[in-house]
């Protein structure tokens, strides 16, 4: 009897999407003993980690788990534990505070950041830093053979083709998007309308810069292509597994779409067109395991820059990443002028004292 | 004429102090200290001390097994011996997301949102 480890909860989560390393990219079997490198909370003693077991972010009251997210926030307020010790400890602020980093020097200028910047976004500057997490997945070319074979493996050793599920591209050390992030996140499910015209986003973080609850997050975004009905236009849910020998109707017994579509939907209790096709899709993560030593944070640079990592957020202004062109030019104007003054100006003052030495 | 000399040395010095600043600066971060470590430090150290539990569940006679019955046991008959003493157990299990595979409402009532719902995924 004891409580549960690391390895108890990844027998599920370290496996999630049909095996290792697929489905998070910050949840692995790597996690069952990792370095201090990989996970500065759950890296062994050994490592120079402080060893923590998934319970001990993920605090449990009844029997429920702190953590998970759907449309509520994993908790609703980020507050150090030594302010409320009956709360959730799912926050990085439950045990580091409101107020991380040092005060004084370059450090203050990080606390200022906390407000706006979730910290996992500087602290875990790549994702899948031990093993290669799936990135995308093609169910379109499945139920084929790809050069006469059902499993084709890549240079990694991970397939990247399987008969039963289609075509995947793995990556490792992955630089993760960043979106605003209240803490929610928004779900497509089988009864909402899609747009088949561009890329389906099956759930996406809710947030703004003007919600003062966002903070910029990072997070794995996994594309890939899957089925839906042509003429209702929403998604559908086939039926994958076979329940039993006689099951004719499962993905992975007829490899048909059709009869598998129809039979999954109908256990779903939805209308199906009886046409369908394939549409591609985003599906988001967030990144929040895997967090990396301190003097792996990534620097100011990283993101005040252009093109840099948040190139893609828009609506406010970030100092290195956006400028006017007029005023930047007014500035410079300003300063060569200013230089230029004091050029002539010393120039003037030398020759005068010159004179000043012959009189 | 010395007076002068003075002042360009005052200002030079001036420049070289601010150019020193973000050295200075930069040498601090390696420090130990940041106040959020400390505050975690602190934090998790009570941990052990809070939740040491008072009774050792290997000296319970309803969970020594024979090891021979052991073999060809399955998991959920522990799992029934747990419940005889954790009475509460498996109706709160019931209730978590771990169980339904569904999100909850306000009233803990399970929703469409989740696996066990009608969430899509594309893996």
């Amino acid at each position: 009897m004891g409580r549960p480890s690391r390895q108890n909860c990844g027998s599920c989560h370290f496996y999630g999407g049909g095996g290792d390393a697929v489905k998070h990219g910050d949840l692995d079997s790597s996690l069952v003993k990792p370095a201090k490198n990989l996970d500065v909370h759950m890296g062994t003693l050994e490592s120079g980690g402080q060893n923590f077991t998934c319970s001990r972010c993920h605090t449990t009251r009844n029997h429920h788990i702190a953590g998970r997210i759907y449309d509520k926030p994993a908790a609703l307020e980020r507050k150090s534990l030594l302010q409320d010790d009956l709360g959730d400890k799912i926050m990085c602020e439950s045990c580091h505070g409101m107020q991380p980093h040092k005060s004084g020097g370059m450090d203050s200028k990080l606390n200022d950041h906390v407000d706006k910047v979730a910290c996992q976004s500087c602290h875990i500057a790549e994702f899948a830093r031990s093993q290669p997490t799936k990135m995308s997945w093609d169910w379109s070319v499945a139920g084929q053979l790809r050069d006469g074979k059902a499993k084709v493996k890549g240079p990694d050793g991970k397939a990247v083709f399987v008969k039963k599920k289609g075509a995947f591209v793995w990556e490792q050390n992955v630089v993760p998007e960043y979106y605003w992030f209240d803490g929610t996140l928004d779900y497509v499910t089988v009864e909402d309308p899609i747009d088949p015209t561009g890329e389906v986003w099956l759930n996406r973080p809710n947030g703004s810069y003007d919600d003062p609850f966002s903070r910029i997050m990072p997070f794995k975004v996994h594309r890939g292509k899957t089925p839906y009905d042509k003429v209702n236009k929403v998604m559908v849910i086939p039926h994958l597994f076979p329940r039993n020998k006689e099951d004719k109707d499962a993905y992975w017994k007829s490899f048909d779409w059709q009869k598998a579509i129809k039979s999954g939907m109908k256990y779903a209790g939805q209308k199906y067109s009886g046409e369908y096709g394939f549409v591609d899709t985003a599906y988001v993560f967030p990144t929040t395991h895997m967090v990396a030593p301190r003097e792996k944070a990534l620097d100011c640079a990283q993101c005040h820059t252009k093109d840099g990592r948040l190139e893609n957020l828009e609506g406010f202004y970030m100092p290195g990443r956006d400028s006017v062109e007029l005023i930047n030019a007014a500035g410079w104007t300003g300063v060569i002028g200013a230089l230029v003054a004091v050029f002539i100006h010393g120039v003037m003052r030398f020759v005068a004292g010159l004179r000043r030495k012959e009189d | 004429m010395l007076k002068r000399k003075g002042r360009w040395l005052a200002m030079t010095l001036a420049a070289a102090l601010l150019m020193a600043v973000p050295v200075c600066a930069s040498a601090a971060v390696e420090e130990d200290g940041a106040p959020g470590r400390r505050m975690a430090i602190q934090a998790t150290k009570a941990k052990p001390i809070v939740r040491t539990i008072t009774a050792d569940h290997s000296k319970f006679k309803e969970l020594q097994f024979d090891p021979e019955q052991e073999k060809t046991m399955r998991p959920e008959e522990v799992t029934q011996t747990c419940l005889k003493c954790h009475n509460q157990a498996a109706l709160q299990f019931h209730q978590t997301i771990h169980w339904t595979w569904r999100d909850f409402d306000e009233n803990g009532k399970p929703t469409d949102l989740g696996k066990g719902g009608l969430s899509v995924n594309n893996f």
